[in-house]
């Protein structure tokens, strides 16, 4: 790994795109950007969803080819023609979705494709542990490299990406949202290992939706706007206010809107729930009007409890009450019936059929509610149907027959919610409402929460940004280890006293926990 | 395109986009073309009485391509439509030739049998989670089985010695229009009307497209897949009716690979393996394309054996020809 401590030259680029243009049918993905990355700079990419952060990543790992423009390595034009390519020159890019075999163990993981070999098609495993263990060891992870990759977390399944990226002497490395599913604490660890990256030269490009964290681990951020450079500029000469008004082009006044409705009668009671070795006596209840807030880290049991009373785990024993009584929801079916909703953390393997049109995902929890004759549910019904809802939630698509899968993630959100005002339902479980979705739709999201509650409705609210959960919540549970192990409301609820219930151990523990 | 525009235009803008409408113009074109290009090659091609003639080879390949459909856009497969239609075939043939039962009970029980033995493959896929690829394959043998074990192995003779009337399902017509195409017609409007119409249809692509985010939205997902297995079984039946009937007889090796055919009828027509994603139009057009193929072939004097690679390379081709057209709107 020697090369990868090259001299550190700022004066000149490493990579750079210089006008780079990338179109698909009826979309400019990327119209003349411009970007460039320095040997041992963290440089952050910002912007909304659809601003062209993914193109760019795109075109730089060898998955798109620019229209137009070139792109420059080491100052000489370059063409990326396949994702093998971009390794091969020294660009490895840690994807969203990461890119491991769950299967095969962290060794193998690390050197797939570039195995040492006995012979000719026979692989050196002793070899082959001994060199995974170097990367993983400059990462500072003492992990087994035959411990399967299956068992690890999110968190840990990344490092493992980014010792594949080590092995292939990455020179440039590209972090598509590598926050996006861990813990702040792992957040912290990630952001040691790319400090140590840095400093040895590595060109990092870091994409993240939180500021924060650009702040925290960048030297220089570029915004991006619906596929135009905004600006490029060094972290040290702005701030938070300046960055997000160039991403959104406009002044974000107020993120959490007010709220008129007050708490009223307990529409939701959960007793004692328990599930062996998930949840242990979860004991709650929600009042109509309120939004009570689930806080913790990954794993804590969060949304293990919502699975729980929307009927998807079988739970051994507790109580669940609706509007006072007693209910058995022993099926996601039941539990709509009662007038439960449930919108999943994860929106796009769990919330919509991305396939079907928005219309068809409006109607697919209530087609009943399209008074047709015998039953039937005629597209031309469920197409007047999702127009109500597109234009109520100001859903932005060019027809209700547009597939879900091309929608922004705000708008797949409101579909999502669509689906459930047309059950009418009145017990909302938002799991991670606003993750992957631009600033300006999330105050959007937390307008349609607050009209759900004035009209009636109750809601939980998992989520792990902190400054959601306090600025929604009207009461906080703070889950720990599949129990709730602190309530906190007003003065008392802090993004410190959240932390403090939240994270009682250290990340060894949970490193162990993981197995 | 706004939403008040297309609205005012009386657009369906679902079915308008590139991939969309490659998914069932793809076909249609290369069926026209290939008409076309045999015509050329051999006027005899376009006589009404030889398009009939394909119309009435496609049928058995179309009814059973149509509940294929269903099964194939659930994510599904059913490998044991050619055993089932021959188990059904069997059943209603020695109700009529052993037991002297009159056509109409005996054609019921073919349909009836066909839909039980669907429900059976639907039941153990969904009761005992076992991808029905797995299921089907079992259940192929145990039908074939079945149906042999019935005759002991023996195919039954002229059926319509002992009821005259049964002969009507496979050679007769109606206005000159061979029972066997109007009733690919029938099942295929009926397939094509639940697909689009109910809620059955609905489920289908969702249940295809996510099984997950189906079951979070309060469907009953076993139920309407034992739904789409049963249907599959009941055209597996009215095949068994009409190609009983053609043949005037009841054999117990009927349909053997059938299966096969269905399938690449559903898969040239644009639908998707992975499931959530096709139109019973394109089956219809897949069907008739495969048709038109072994037709052509023979009007031109080309061996069978050539007949069987053309159609296989044609199902691999549609398939290379859809995974582009993926890779470009992905």
């Amino acid at each position: 790994m020697a090369d990868l401590v090259s001299p550190v030259r700022d004066d000149e680029p490493l990579l750079a795109l210089r006008g780079v243009g990338k179109r698909f049918p009826g979309v400019v993905a990327l119209d003349d950007v411009s970007f460039d990355l320095r040997r041992g700079e963290v440089h952050v990419l910002v912007g909304e969803n659809g601003a062209g952060k993914s193109t760019l990543v795109k075109l730089l790992s060898g998955i798109y080819q620019p229209d137009s423009g070139e792109i420059l390595y080491d100052g000489q034009p370059v063409s990326i023609p396949s994702p093998y390519a971009a390794q091969r020159m020294g660009i490895s890019t840690v994807h969203q979705e990461l890119n491991l075999v769950p299967e095969l163990d962290i060794g193998r993981n690390i050197l797939l494709g570039r195995e040492p070999m006995l012979a000719p098609g026979i692989i050196d495993y002793r070899s082959l542990y001994r060199s995974a263990r170097e990367p993983l060891a400059a990462l500072g992870l003492p992990l087994d490299p035959r411990r399967k990759v299956r068992t690890l977390g999110i968190a840990l399944q990344q490092t493992v990406e980014i010792a594949k990226a080590l092995i292939a002497n990455a020179r440039v490395l590209i972090l598509d949202e590598p926050t996006a599913a861990i813990t702040a604490e792992e957040a912290d660890q990630l952001f040691t290992i790319v400090d140590q990256l840095r400093a040895r030269g590595t060109a990092i490009i870091f994409i993240s939706h939180h500021l924060e964290e650009a702040f925290r681990i960048g030297d220089r951020v570029t915004v991006l706007r619906d596929g135009r450079l905004v600006d490029t500029l060094p972290l040290a000469a702005t701030n938070q206010q300046a960055i997000i008004r160039m991403m959104v082009g406009r002044e974000l006044i107020q993120q959490f809107p007010e709220r008129k409705s007050t708490p009223g009668e307990v529409a939701l009671g959960v007793t004692r729930l328990n599930r062996t070795g998930v949840l242990h006596d979860i004991t709650f209840e929600v009042r109509r009007g309120e939004i009570v807030g689930l806080a913790g880290l990954i794993g804590a049991g969060r949304t293990e409890v919502a699975r729980a009373i929307f009927g998807i785990d079988a739970i051994d024993s507790g109580e669940i009450t609706i509007n006072g009584l007693p209910v058995r929801v022993a099926n996601p079916r039941a539990a709509v019936r009662r007038g439960l909703a449930l919108l999943p953390e994860d929106r796009k393997a769990q919330g919509l059929v991305l396939l079907m049109s928005v219309a068809d995902n409006v109607v697919l929890a209530a087609p009943g509610q399209m008074d047709a004759a015998g039953g039937l549910v005629p597209p031309k019904n469920r197409a007047n149907v999702a127009r109500r809802f597109v234009d109520a939630l100001r859903i932005r698509t060019p027809s209700v027959g547009q597939q879900a899968r091309l929608l922004s993630g705000g708008n797949q959100q409101k579909v999502v919610l669509s689906k459930w005002l047309l059950t009418e339902a009145d017990i909302f479980i938002f799991d991670e409402p606003t993750r992957g979705i631009d600033v300006g739709a999330k105050v959007e999201v937390y307008r349609l929460m607050n009209d759900l509650l004035e009209r009636g409705a109750a809601i939980i609210m998992i989520s792990s940004e902190l400054p959601e959960v306090l600025g929604m919540s009207d009461r906080i549970l703070v889950m720990r280890g599949g129990r709730i192990v602190a309530e906190l409301a007003g003065l008392d609820a802090t993004q410190e006293r959240i932390m403090q219930s939240a994270a009682a151990g250290s990340i060894q523990e949970r490193i162990e926990d993981v197995a | 395109m706004s939403n008040a525009a297309s609205q005012a235009l009386g657009l369906d803008l679902r079915r308008i986009t590139f991939g969309n409408v490659w998914q069932v113009i793809g076909p249609l074109a290369s069926l026209i073309i290939l008409s076309l290009l045999i015509w050329w090659a051999e006027p005899v091609f376009m006589s009404p009485q030889n398009l009939l003639n394909v119309a009435r080879q496609a049928s058995l390949t179309a009814i059973l391509a149509t509940g294929m459909t269903f099964v194939i856009l659930t994510g599904g497969i059913d490998l044991s439509v050619g055993s089932m239609v021959a188990l059904s075939s069997v059943c209603g043939g020695l109700l009529m030739w052993e037991f002297g039962w009159p056509m109409w009970p005996a054609v019921l029980v073919m349909v009836v049998v066909g839909g039980l033995l669907g429900l059976i493959n639907g039941a153990i896929v969904t009761l005992g989670r076992i991808p029905p690829f797995i299921v089907t394959l079992g259940t192929m043998q145990i039908f074939r089985g079945a149906a042999l074990q019935l005759t002991d192995g023996k195919p039954i003779f002229d059926l319509t010695a002992f009821q005259p009337s049964f002969s009507m399902w496979g050679t007769g017509d109606l206005g000159g229009i061979p029972a066997p195409v109007i009733i690919t017609l029938v099942v295929f409007v009926a397939g094509w009307l639940i697909l689009r119409y109910t809620r059955l249809g609905l489920y289908t692509y969702a249940i295809g497209g996510n099984e997950q985010a189906t079951r979070f939205s309060g469907v009953q997902i076993n139920r309407y897949k034992l739904g789409v297995y049963g249907l599959m079984g009941v055209t597996a039946g009215v095949a068994a009716v009409m190609w009983s009937s053609r043949l005037n007889s009841t054999q117990p090796t009927v349909a053997t690979g059938e299966e096969l055919n269905a399938i690449a009828a559903v898969v040239i027509g644009g639908t998707s393996l992975f499931g959530g994603e096709g139109s019973i139009v394109g089956t219809l057009i897949g069907a008739l394309l495969m048709a038109v193929i072994r037709n052509g072939l023979t009007l031109l004097h080309v061996p069978s054996f050539y007949q069987q690679m053309v159609i296989g390379a044609v199902v691999v081709l549609a398939v290379l020809i859809d995974r582009l057209r993926r890779r470009e709107t992905a």
